[in-house]
């Protein structure tokens, strides 16, 4: 919904009465994002604020396909803040079903996002939720990380992510048997 | 790709190799730069360069260790390193992932590799465990069997059994967030515990109003620990605050107004009376004491109340009323008996959802049945039952029922003489299940009495 390509130096332009901020990915890309939904990010929120961004904001971090995911994620989540804020019977407190629905499906919505990318896609998501300081994002992708090391050895771990051992046998079984003692049988 | 553009750039100078001791962790090689700040962006940058400087290092010290996860590079791969990936996260993020899994994964991951294990064990690890707002609870298992060193926990997620540490010569009373609470039954000396890490801490003493202990109630964050003394009519509450170190009280409690005391009268049971006689069903005068067994004498559930960091507690009083304790407002009220007195049952309350709920064992002719009861607009109503033929087993046993909640579900721990049985239910959709037997060390299925849950966090200082 915001990915729409959109005129250079027209970076603050105002869509439909709501102000809109132009991004440069780093492969070259524009694209636009409501400043609603750009102030979820804290960097993007002081840029903004310091003003000078007529020309848009460059992201030599962030690749096109990544700042896609990020734009829908802050879109979506500006929305259900902005929903939430002006519903009269939310801050009267009374339909706190309601809100806890609606926080639950903003939670499915966001199992969804990180479900679908592959493991590069999703480092680069996270790399690009830490650099954009986007909590929520970071914190969603950080879960779908932990979701994917559940229940796995140790060794299956190195597997996946590629890492080195570099324990040595005497260390790897003192380990393994500190963590037999609580959690083994 | 961003960062796969940054690591073709020729210019860094892939060092050699560090140290004598290749197995050094990341952590003491590298700047360390504090939690992210804009001004930092600098800083972090390096240390992202400086990360993917000792991936390259790590392809030559793998031509040079024996413990190579892949074959030796063919020639001309030296430089390259493998592709970007999750292995190559910064400290932060790794320790915000690794505060993200249960317990008994994390304890195991301490194992991928040093950086790993360096990370898990560092200050800012604990921050990002203690910014996770809820986790699966533990529920810390008593058994009849005297065996103080090892305590047994239940892990609900997992469906595993665990070992966690004890307090010596205790019992535990109460649970609230990741601690426990523990009183020794000869001095009544009271001490709190994190199962996870085994740090304890003594609490000193309360003050002494020579009044009979009836509940014990602990809550709130920084917790504090509340003590219900005397005898009803005239309750009277202590207060430990953990924050201050130090105790308040005891203050007398006031009667609420819309109490149901005729209603306790009639049925002869009244606060007080430890014994209540009745005419049973085959017209026979049988008395009941309604003495709690000890695992569970002074048990209470909190359920926060209307006014910040206070909560009501409700216990059972010694004639199986619930009685209902508001920190905040320093009253007390007695709520109306579920089934009357001459019905054979045990009761226990458990707090679920922010609720209290009433779980009642009770025997009708040849059956007996395990309902759960909630509390609402003066009245109470039956909100779960376990399947018949489940509870079936417990008829003519006097099982004695000890429950705990978390969540929205329920532990019942059913114990007898002859029968003997842990079930989880799920109170919004009324499922039961039967826990799976622990088996200890001698080869035996223990018994359990009673269970505490608490959130296995490694964070919580006592």
């Amino acid at each position: 919904m915001a990915a729409e390509k959109g005129e250079k130096g027209a970076a603050a332009k105002e869509v439909a009465g709501e102000r809109m901020v132009t991004l440069e990915s780093s492969d070259g890309e524009e694209f636009h994002m409501s400043e609603a939904a750009a102030q979820l990010s804290t960097l993007l929120r002081h840029v903004i604020e310091g003003g000078g961004i007529d020309n848009g904001i460059p992201l030599p971090k962030v690749a096109a396909r990544t700042l896609e995911k990020v734009i829908m994620y802050c879109e979506k989540h500006a929305k259900a803040a902005a929903k939430s804020d002006s519903d009269p019977s939310a801050a009267a407190g009374s339909s706190s079903d309601n809100t806890a629905a609606a926080s639950e499906d903003l939670e499915k919505w966001d199992r969804k996002l990180v479900n679908g990318l592959s493991q590069d896609a999703l480092f680069d998501l996270i790399v690009a939720a830490d650099y954009l300081v986007i909590d929520g994002l970071l914190d969603a992708t950080c879960r779908k990380v932990a979701d994917m090391m559940k229940g796995k050895t140790p060794d299956e771990i190195r597997k996946i992510f590629n890492i080195l051992n570099d324990f040595t046998k005497e260390e790897e079984e003192e380990m393994r048997r500190e963590y037999a003692w609580a959690f083994d049988d | 790709m961003s960062t796969q553009t940054k690591r073709a750039a020729p210019p860094h100078q892939v060092p050699s190799c560090p140290s004598p001791s290749p197995a050094l962790g990341y952590k003491t090689e590298l700047p360390r730069t504090p939690l992210r700040r804009l001004e930092d962006e600098e800083a972090r940058q390096e240390q992202r360069a400086a990360g993917l400087e000792r991936s390259c290092s790590l392809c030559r010290q793998m031509e040079l260790t024996r413990k190579m996860p892949m074959a030796p590079p063919a020639n001309g791969r030296k430089r390259k390193c493998p592709p970007s990936g999750l292995g190559d996260l910064h400290d932060d993020m790794l320790e915000r992932i690794l505060a993200r899994l249960p317990p008994a994964s994390f304890f195991r991951l301490r194992a991928v590799s040093r950086r790993w294990r360096a990370a898990a064990a560092s200050p800012t690890f604990l921050d990002a465990c203690s910014r996770v707002p809820s986790r699966d609870p533990w529920f810390l298992m008593l058994s009849e069997s005297d065996r103080p060193s090892t305590a047994v926990a239940f892990d609900a997620a997992d469906c595993s059994w665990n070992h966690c540490r004890a307090a010596p010569r205790s019992m535990p009373v109460a649970a609230s967030g990741g601690l426990v609470l523990y009183r020794a039954p000869a001095t009544g000396g009271l001490t709190v515990a994190n199962p996870l890490t085994g740090a304890s801490r003594e609490l000193p003493p309360p003050p002494q109003g020579g009044e009979e202990l009836h509940a014990i109630a602990m809550y709130g964050a920084p917790y504090r620990v509340a003590l219900f003394t005397g005898e009803l009519p005239d309750l009277s509450m202590a207060v430990f605050d953990s924050s201050k170190n130090s105790w308040e009280g005891p203050v007398l409690l006031a009667r609420k107004s819309e109490d149901s005391s005729p209603d306790a009268s009639a049925q002869g049971g009244g606060g007080g009376d430890d014994t209540v006689y009745f005419l049973s069903k085959s017209g026979d005068v049988v008395a009941t004491n309604m003495q709690r067994s000890a695992s569970k004498q002074y048990s209470s559930v909190v359920v926060p109340s209307s006014e910040r960091g206070e909560v009501v507690a409700y216990f059972l009083s010694h004639s199986g009323n619930v009685v209902a304790c508001d920190t905040g407002c320093r009253t007390f009220a007695e709520l109306p008996r579920i089934l009357p007195v001459y019905f054979e049952y045990s009761i226990d309350v458990v707090a679920c959802d922010g609720a209290a709920y009433a779980v009642v064992l009770s025997e009708y002719l040849d059956t007996a049945s395990l309902r759960v009861w909630e509390f609402a607009d003066g009245a109470w109503r039956q909100v779960a039952a376990m399947p018949p033929a489940m509870s079936h087993g417990f008829c003519g046993t006097k099982a004695d029922i000890n429950c705990v909640g978390h969540g929205d579900r329920v532990m019942v721990c059913v114990s007898s003489g002859e029968a003997n049985g842990c079930f989880m239910c799920d109170v919004s959709s009324n499922q039961w299940e039967e826990l799976p037997k622990y088996i200890n060390g001698d080869g035996e299925a223990n018994e359990f009495l009673a269970a505490f849950s608490f959130e296995p966090r490694v964070e919580i200082t006592v």
